[in-house]
Formats: C-alpha cells, sequence, structure tokens
C-alpha cells in the first residue's frame, strides 16, 4: 500500500511536472503568437500583393514578424504619400523605393533609417554581394536592401523564332537581320513606348550601352554632354531604327495581359526581368520552350564583352516609424536563403541571394550566360541621374521617339537640361 | 416691367417697408439679445471654413514663395517661383492648351446639351432620355479617361473600327500627336459632361410659363421663334450658371488629360492643373507647384465670378 502510495505520488509528481511543462509550453507559444508583429508594408508594385504575402509567410516563420502590404497604384501618389509619412512617422514600416540617386533625398531628408548594420552582416554571412551595396548608398550609409535583381534582357518567342527559321543574335548585323525578317512577315519586331513617358529611356539606354559601356557612364555621370558626337551617333543609329518601322507605337503597353499578346505575335520586348512572371503566370507560356530572353548584342564589334542593364529596387525602413527595430531585423531576415528563395519562386525573378538557385529556366539561362561570358552589368538610366533631370530627360526623348524632335534638337535640350539640373544638384548636395 | 412692380409690391408689408429690411432689423436686434451665444454656434461653420479652406489656401501661398522640395525645410524666396513660371517654355504650351480646353468644353457641352435637353423636352418618356445622358456624368474623370483610352489608343477600338469598315487610310495613333491628342480627349470630357448640361437646361425650359408658350403659338410663331424669343431669353439663369460651371471645369482640366496622356507626350497636352501637379508632386517641387497652384486658382475665380457677374447682370437689366 505504502509502495503503492510511493508510486501514487511519484507518478502524482511527474503528471504535475509534465502538465507544467505543457503549460508553460503552450503559454510561451501563446506568448510568441501574441508577440508577432505586423509590419505595415507600403509598395507601388501593382499585383505584388501575393509575392508580398509569400515573403510575410517567410519571415513569420523565420523572426514570427508578418507583414500587412498596402498598394499604391499611382507611383507619384505613393510617392507623396512618403514623403508626408517621413514628416509625421505615421505610416509604413517598411516600405519600396528605388536606388541609386533616387534614394539621395529620401536618405538626406530622413526618410529612410540607416541599415549599413543589416547590410555588414549579410555580407559577412554571404547573403548578399558588397558590390550591389553601393546602389543603396548614400554617402557612407547604407538605407535599402534590395527588392530582387532584374536584369534587362530581349525577350523573344522561341516558337516563333523557330517557326520563322531565326536564331538568336550574336552580332548587331545578326539581330538587325532578325529585325527585318519578323518586319517582312508583317510584324514589328521591336517593343517600344512613350506611355507614361519612362520607358523613352529602355531604348536610349540599350543602344548607349550596346555602342559603348563607358559612353553611357561617363554620360550619366555628366563627365561628357549629349551632344558629344558618339552620343548624337547613338541618336542617329536609333533614328534608323525608327524609320525602319521596327518599333510599336508609342502608346504600346508591355505589361500583364498585353506583354503577352505582343510576345504571341512575335514581337521582342526588352524589359526587365520582373515581367517574366507575366508570361509564365499570367500567359501561360513556358519558359525555355515557348520564349526565352537573350542579351542584346553590341553594336560596336571592337567591343570585348556584351552588357546589360541591372535594376535592384530598394526596400528600407521609415526612420520614424514604430517598429524600427522589428523592421531592421526583418529586413535582415529577408536577405536570408528561405526569404530569399520564397522570393525567387513566387516572382520568377533573380534576387541578391547568391544561395539560392535559380529555378526560372529563362532566369536560369539568362543568369548562366552573364556569369560565364562576364556580361558588363550596369545601373538602370532610371537611377543614374538627378531626378528632375531624368524625369525631364524621358520627355525629350518620348518626343524623338514620336518624330516630333529631331536628333538635333533632342541631344541640344537634353544637353541644356542636364547643365541645369546637374547644376541643382551640385549646388544641393555637392558633387 | 410690371410684373417686376407687382412682385415687389408683394414682397412689401402693410406698413410700406421692405420684407428685407425688416428681416434685416429683426436679425439685427435678434443678434444683440443673443450675443455670446449666437456666435458659439458660428464655432464649429468658422473652424471647418478655416481647416478646409483658408489654411490650405493660406499654406499653399506661403509654400509658393518657399523653396518645398518635400522632406527638406523650406526656404523663403520671394517671387522666384513666379519669375521661373512666367519664363518657363511650357508656360505657352499649357496656356494654349487651356484655352483650347476652354473654349471646346464651354460651346460642346452647351451647344450639343441645349439642343438635346430642347428635343427631349417635348418628347414622351424625356425622364429616361435624360437619365441615360445624364449616366456619363456619374462616372468618375478616371473612369471616363480609362473608358476613352481604349477607344482611342493605337491598339484601340476606334482603329479597328475603321478598319472593319474599310477605313485603313483614317487610323491614327489618336494620343500621341498634338493636336489631335487635346481634340480627342475634349471628346470624352464633352461625353461625360453634356449630361448634367441637358438636365439644367430641361429644368429650364420646363420652368418656362406654358401660357407664355401657347400665347407666341396663337400669335404665329414657328419652332425657331419660340425658341429664340420666347425660351432662349428665358433660360438666361441656367445659361449663368451652365457656363459659369463649365468654364470653371475647363480651366482646372486634370483627371482625363492625366489618365489618358499623362499630359503627354513631351507635355504637349497639359494643361495648368497638370504641369501644377506635375512639378509639385513628380518632381517635388512643391514651392514651383504651389505657385502654380496660385496662379491657376486666380485665373478659375476670376474667370468664374466674372462669367456668373457678367450672365446674371444681363438678367438683372431684362
Amino acid at each position: 500500500m505504502k509502495l503503492a502510495n510511493k508510486k501514487m505520488a511519484v507518478l502524482t509528481a511527474a503528471s504535475l511536472v509534465i502538465s507544467s511543462a505543457v503549460v508553460v509550453g503552450a503559454t510561451s507559444t501563446a506568448n510568441a503568437s501574441k508577440h508577432v508583429k505586423v509590419l505595415n508594408f507600403y509598395h507601388d508594385k501593382n499585383g505584388w500583393d501575393a509575392r508580398f504575402n509569400a515573403v510575410s509567410a517567410g519571415l513569420k516563420d523565420g523572426i514570427g514578424v508578418t507583414l500587412k502590404p498596402s498598394t499604391y497604384a499611382d507611383t507619384t501618389l505613393y510617392q507623396n504619400t512618403l514623403n508626408q509619412a517621413t514628416k509625421t512617422g505615421k505610416g509604413p514600416d517598411l516600405l519600396t523605393w528605388w536606388s541609386g540617386y533616387r534614394m539621395v533625398d529620401g536618405a538626406k531628408g530622413g526618410m529612410f533609417a540607416d541599415i549599413s548594420d543589416v547590410w555588414k552582416d549579410a555580407i559577412a554571412k554571404g547573403d548578399v554581394s558588397k558590390d550591389l551595396q553601393k546602389q543603396f548608398m548614400v554617402g557612407t550609409k547604407t538605407y535599402a536592401i534590395p527588392n530582387g535583381v532584374s536584369y534587362w534582357p530581349m525577350f523573344y518567342n522561341k516558337k516563333k523564332f523557330a517557326e520563322w527559321g531565326l536564331t538568336v543574335p550574336k552580332t548587331w548585323a545578326e539581330f538587325e537581320a532578325v529585325c527585318a525578317a519578323i518586319k517582312a512577315k508583317g510584324v514589328t519586331p521591336l517593343t517600344a513606348s512613350v506611355d507614361g513617358a519612362w520607358p523613352s529611356f529602355i531604348w536610349f539606354e540599350q543602344l548607349l550601352i550596346s555602342q559603348d559601356p563607358k559612353l553611357y557612364l561617363d554620360l550619366t555621370s555628366n563627365k561628357i554632354k549629349y551632344t558629344d558626337p558618339k552620343v548624337v551617333e547613338v541618336f542617329n543609329i536609333w533614328k534608323g531604327m525608327i524609320d525602319k518601322g521596327w518599333f510599336t507605337a508609342g502608346d504600346t503597353s508591355f505589361f500583364g495581359e498585353e506583354a503577352v499578346k505582343l510576345m504571341n505575335k512575335g514581337t521582342m520586348i526588352p524589359v526587365g526581368t520582373w515581367n517574366n512572371s507575366a508570361f509564365s503566370d499570367g500567359g501561360g507560356l513556358v519558359g525555355g520552350k515557348d520564349y526565352d530572353a537573350f542579351v542584346i548584342p553590341n553594336i560596336n564589334p571592337a567591343l570585348t564583352s556584351q552588357s546589360i542593364i541591372v535594376e535592384a529596387g530598394a526596400i528600407g525602413a521609415l526612420a520614424k516609424g514604430k517598429n524600427l527595430a522589428q523592421s531592421k531585423k526583418a529586413l535582415r531576415e529577408w536577405l536570408k536563403f528561405p526569404v530569399q528563395a520564397i522570393w525567387a519562386d513566387a516572382s520568377g525573378d533573380g534576387v541578391p541571394n547568391p544561395k539560392v538557385p535559380v529555378a526560372d529556366p529563362v532566369i536560369k539561362g539568362l543568369s548562366k550566360y552573364v556569369a560565364a561570358n562576364k556580361v558588363n552589368q550596369i545601373q538602370r538610366y532610371w537611377e543614374s541621374g538627378p531626378v528632375p533631370l531624368i524625369e525631364g530627360g524621358v520627355v525629350i526623348l518620348s518626343a524623338f521617339m514620336l518624330g516630333t524632335k529631331t536628333v538635333a534638337q533632342a541631344t541640344t535640350e537634353l544637353a541644356a537640361l542636364a547643365d541645369k539640373e546637374w547644376a541643382v544638384w551640385t549646388k544641393k548636395y555637392g558633387k | 416691367m410690371s410684373n417686376k412692380v407687382e412682385q415687389s409690391n408683394r414682397l412689401r408689408t402693410k406698413s410700406s417697408q421692405p420684407i428685407w429690411l425688416k428681416l434685416k432689423r429683426n436679425n439685427k436686434n435678434q443678434m444683440r439679445k443673443t450675443g455670446a451665444s449666437t456666435y458659439f454656434f458660428f464655432i464649429p461653420a468658422i473652424i471647418c471654413v478655416l481647416a478646409i479652406l483658408v489654411y490650405p489656401i493660406g499654406k499653399t501661398l506661403y509654400l509658393s514663395f518657399t523653396d518645398s522640395e518635400g522632406l527638406l525645410p523650406p526656404v523663403f524666396i520671394g517671387l522666384q517661383n513666379y519669375q521661373n513660371f512666367l519664363v518657363d517654355p511650357i508656360l505657352r504650351a499649357t496656356l494654349t492648351n487651356v484655352l483650347i480646353w476652354t473654349v471646346a468644353t464651354l460651346v460642346l457641352p452647351v451647344f450639343i446639351g441645349l439642343i438635346i435637353a430642347t428635343v427631349v423636352s417635348g418628347v414622351k418618356g424625356s425622364a429616361i432620355y435624360r437619365m441615360i445622358f445624364l449616366l456619363p456624368y456619374v462616372l468618375s474623370g478616371v473612369a471616363v479617361g480609362a473608358l476613352w483610352f481604349n477607344i482611342f489608343e493605337t491598339e484601340g477600338l476606334l482603329n479597328k473600327f475603321l478598319v472593319s469598315i474599310g477605313l485603313e487610310g483614317f487610323v491614327n495613333s489618336w494620343l500621341l500627336y498634338y493636336p489631335q491628342n487635346t481634340i480627342s480627349m475634349i471628346i470624352a470630357a464633352t461625353w461625360a459632361s453634356t449630361g448634367l448640361v441637358v438636365v439644367l437646361f430641361t429644368v429650364g425650359i420646363q420652368n418656362v410659363p406654358l401660357q407664355t408658350v401657347e400665347a407666341a403659338t396663337i400669335d404665329g410663331a414657328n419652332s425657331w421663334v419660340l425658341f429664340w424669343k420666347i425660351i432662349w431669353p428665358q433660360l438666361k439663369y441656367i445659361r449663368a450658371v451652365v457656363i459659369g460651371t463649365s468654364l470653371a471645369n475647363s480651366l482646372r482640366t486634370f483627371d482625363i488629360v492625366w489618365v489618358m496622356t499623362g499630359g503627354g507626350p513631351a507635355r504637349n497636352s497639359e494643361t495648368l492643373a497638370v504641369t501644377m501637379y506635375r512639378e509639385a508632386f513628380l518632381l517635388n517641387r512643391y514651392g514651383y507647384g504651389s505657385a502654380i497652384a496660385v496662379f491657376l486658382m486666380v485665373l478659375v475665380v476670376a474667370v468664374s465670378v466674372l462669367s456668373l457677374r457678367g450672365g446674371l447682370k444681363k438678367e438683372a437689366t431684362l
């Protein structure tokens, strides 16, 4: 009986310990779920909520933080909302923005929190390349992480190419021959647009880097003028292509369904790889089979390597945000393998974390080509100069594309605008 | 004349004092009696006016004298923004567009609206017609812009229709070149705004006393004479309102332009409101944008006041 009592006492004690442990465990789980922070996340990327929700799930698994994405359909409104939020601190915890020159006003004006420590740790752990950091730096501080890394190749319809007996061009002459052949089939070979003005820089930057990447870099850093004979030569090449009727109408849209329609016709589309999912998910086309992408060949045959435009969108933390510590933690987590893998899967695009294997066949092929051929990766025109210069520049480029300004008018006006806006910039921020 | 005397007599009391004067005196006496409590009830209204009207205008005026760019503290620069705007090459293009918009959106909706109102008001089931014409008016400018963009874009419905009826030669990039892009947008705006004009004119026509129409008919007036001599003069009040609102709306045209062309290509379809928006919100030049906003505000107020005063004055002299 005593033994029985003793056993009973031990069992009771054990059950008490176990149940206490269960209760403590349950309590701590309940506490953890109570402490899941919801971070307000503002962005202007229409149709990307699914991607951000996927990231949110990854962040929840990693650090118990979720995102509440809010989409702004109008970019101008978005920017102004964040300007107001910068002053009041009322608004998002995390936000998307643009890298390069477009970050400077926000960084100097107190919009973004300094996240240099996030980068330091991420670089040390091999989650991101140091080369990429400079696109998000203003002075010595870093203010954002990359929101994916997108190449700007030429997307083309692989089946149509096969049907028309065309192959991916390796030289400019071959590229011109491909364009001429597509035109002969009654299809406009190349997508171009001035819809919203900004797409006018696509062909401008592309032709410049195909002619000479140094020319592009010198021009965008104000070392040479837009009236430089080499720049004028590029404009003349562009004009020749316009005159041949190789470009689509100026109000062509190349996003979503419209991109798929163009692709199905056989028109080639120079666009960021962030638009890849429009073909694969939205259009139901199979990457690598129905469509693919190639690096546009050099115009100048003397160049030893090709160049491609790279766009790295930015995600930063609002400096006056209520949950700054959590926001920085989330940004660090965002760069880690699990979340980056989720992003790669959800977006079908490239990611900055080199540990993440690229699954999408088009992006995989492109990344392989870029690495194998040591293709120069060059920052987009949109992020490569003071905002008023770029915004004013695309207006002039649009007029040139529509034929309402000649080469001489366009280059002269661009040069005058650059002189004016660089002077303003230098006065404001120094060189 | 006799009508006016009769009306005036009706407004007089037995003590031969105009009723409005008596009411005014009564109000003054009432105010003296109630004192502070009366003014107390004005406070919410005053706060609303200050917050919604006076503060934004005052702030815009203040910003127009600064170099405000949004994030950094603004620096006072006097009249520099106004001087810059007056020599800005875009000013000429913008004002030309505003003039085209003003003339076109004044003439077209008023003219078309008047014709429709006149024709429809005598027809059986006119309320249904009026409702049909009013439908576009209830759409937002953004929706109207999006709808007409799909019609006028190069791959749009209009060009497809032209091709389908064998008129390939007329296919055009309607929104890409000037001035056809502005004309296209004016067509969209006319479609959207005519409905309200129809309703207003219909109300005016319905208020024309039947006796005068019957008397003129008995005197042998045909439809033309009936319209110009009897109905048209009695639409003066409505006309003044329609013209006044059309003028103000055309001067501040923004949403349709922003949606259909964004003021482009190459800024050639910008209106003053679009230029203001672009400078203030796209380029973050709040100071410069504010100066344009003040310029636009002065223009709209001046033109509206002149138009309404002119329209109503003519009425008073009749």
